[in-house]
């Protein structure tokens, strides 16, 4: 028997002019997995992910979510469906309070400000933000905590599945350590599915059991982490050469 | 946590009215003095009005003046030609205001105009029923009728007028207080500060955006009439381009979302140019503009976060 996927997505193309940012892209996302979706730069990525949330609407092809064709839908109703995502390039609430940022996710599903607090020192608490961290003003804190929020903000509104862009970006050693296990973490405490876009193999190749590459719009390679990356069309991918 | 929630508004709506109630004490009868009072708060009034929308939902508009023009016509045109009273027609002004701004708003949004483009329009708006009222109206002014009554809203002392202009202020004062608490209030805030991030929580922005210029427009459209019982006549110059600006630098000198910076600025500021404009009015005309523009700058210069950033400072200081 076909177990439903939790998203699918079905020769979708997103065109910029005369360019295929995505070129009949077909993937699928088990409920519960943690998918890397790795590629050169331009590969398209982002577009997919943007095409998905509803930030763009893809010229050709379907999206479906649960079984659900989301394809044409505005961004709010496919988030209120269990979608979330964070940037590459955080997009902090400077000007509101930490726990007032991630309080306006909560809101999607509780509500109450009360409701949605609670739910919102929740999430901060299991993300480790500390509380003296929740008072401050977005514009007051540091990147990483700024991933930390952005994340916050996002599982606040207690999606199913969570499109994560290149959250690795900019951290040290160290905090790229704490990242991994805060995203092992999410998925495996909250049960909430992960795509995870992403240029740092280390975090690529650590967290997920399955990667799918794209390059130039297309799908070029899929499978597990040890067997991609020996795959000789990735590695003319990323290096423009063939392999000896 | 909850008992300050509770306990802030009493005390900031108690000092607003023992502040409202004591100016007309200080000026000790003089009824030109009162009339001031009354155009001074009123501006106050719409500037915490137009915090809504530009304050908590960024949206910069520029169009107060078409919102509370077409509220104050309709009200007065409403009583001269069908005979209902102001007191009832003041809620048909704000309803036929709100009316106009929803139907400009929802093409508006749904193109996603925002921004500097959101400022034009906004502004052009007020151009544009200043001409169209003068097709409609002709060059007139036009005079309300003497009568005098609690139904008509018009009365002979100019401190009742100054009474209810202070009560149009608190009522804008307290709608803010209650959207800056709900839910709506985030997700205005949620916008202004990144509308993409605020799409991906699952806020539907057009129609949040919407709101915010229901609201605004409607509290607007409301106060029209006191403007006009103020003038003791309308004309199509009530759609003035420079007085709509100058509620937005108000909102904006004061700080965005800040309510008290709002009202601080406005109050402040409007005084200086009243005085100016009637001691330099005539020798230095246009005085009063140029006061506004230098406070602009020097808020831009050494405070871009408004006088209420500078108020919280000091209070951090002395806490």
């Amino acid at each position: 028997m076909m177990v439903e996927a939790l998203l699918e997505t079905k020769d979708v193309v997103k065109r910029f002019g005369g360019i295929r940012a995505v070129d009949g892209v077909s993937i699928s996302v088990e409920r519960g997995e943690i998918v890397g979706l790795i590629g050169p730069n331009g590969a398209g990525k982002t577009t997919l992910f943007n095409c998905i949330t509803g930030t763009y609407t893809p010229e050709e092809g379907h999206i479906f979510f649960e079984g659900k064709e989301i394809t044409k839908l505005p961004s709010n109703k496919i988030i209120r469906l269990g979608i979330a995502r964070t940037w590459q390039v955080v997009r902090p609430f400077k000007k509101m309070s930490v726990i007032d940022a991630i309080t306006t996710g909560a809101l999607l599903r509780h509500g109450k400000i009360d409701e949605a607090r609670e739910k919102a020192r929740e999430v901060a608490q299991f993300l480790g933000l500390p509380e003296e961290i929740l008072k401050k003003r977005g514009d007051e804190i540091t990147l990483m905590q700024h991933k930390l929020v952005d994340l916050a903000r996002a599982l606040a509104t207690e999606p199913k599945l969570l499109l994560i862009d290149e959250v690795g970006a900019g951290l040290r050693p160290a905090e790229l350590n704490m990242m991994i296990e805060t995203l092992h973490k999410i998925n495996k405490e909250r049960g909430t599915t992960l795509v995870v876009v992403e240029h740092i193999m280390r975090l690529v190749m650590s967290i997920s059991k399955r990667v799918i590459v794209m390059h130039e719009g297309k799908v070029i390679a899929q499978g597990k982490p040890e067997e991609v990356s020996n795959n000789p069309q990735v590695i003319q991918a990323y290096l423009g050469i063939k392999p000896v | 946590m909850r008992a300050s929630i509770t306990r802030g508004p009493i005390l900031e709506i108690l000092i607003l009215i023992v502040i409202l109630a004591i100016i007309p004490l200080a000026l000790m009868g003089n009824a030109y003095y009162e009339l001031l009072a009354a155009t001074v708060v009123l501006f106050s009034s719409m500037v915490v009005a137009w915090n809504i929308i530009g304050g908590y939902a960024g949206q910069l508009d520029l169009g107060a003046y078409a919102y509370m023009g077409v509220g104050g016509i309709v009200t007065a045109e409403l009583w001269m030609k069908a005979g209902i009273p102001p007191l009832l027609g003041i809620f048909v002004g704000g309803a036929v205001s709100a009316l106009i701004a929803i139907l400009i708003g929802i093409p508006t949004f749904r193109f996603g105009i925002k921004e500097v483009w959101y400022a034009l329009l906004t502004a052009a708006l007020v151009v544009i029923f200043n001409n169209i009222s003068r097709l409609l109206m002709g060059p007139f002014d036009y005079y309300l009728p003497p009568t005098t009554g609690f139904v008509y809203l018009k009365f002979n002392s100019y401190v009742i007028v100054y009474a209810i202009a202070a009560s149009f202020l608190i009522i804008a004062f307290l709608v803010n207080f209650f959207v800056e608490r709900s839910k709506m209030g985030y997700y205005f805030k949620a916008i202004r500060e990144d509308e993409l991030a605020a799409e991906m929580v699952g806020i539907d922005t057009r129609r949040y955006k919407l709101y915010a210029l229901l609201l605004y427009s409607f509290l607007l459209g409301v106060m029209g009439y006191i403007y006009i019982v103020i003038a003791a006549s309308y004309s199509y110059r009530i759609f003035d381009s420079s007085a709509s600006l100058s509620i937005a630098i108000m909102g904006i000198i004061g700080g965005l979302g800040s309510v008290e910076g709002g009202i601080i600025s406005s109050m402040v500021l409007r005084s200086l140019g009243e005085y100016f404009r009637s001691t330099f009015g005539s020798s230095l005309p246009g005085l009063d503009l140029l006061l506004y523009g230098a406070v602009l700058i020097l808020i831009g210069i050494f405070q871009p976060e408004g006088i209420s950033s500078l108020i919280n400072k000091l209070l951090k200081r002395k806490g």
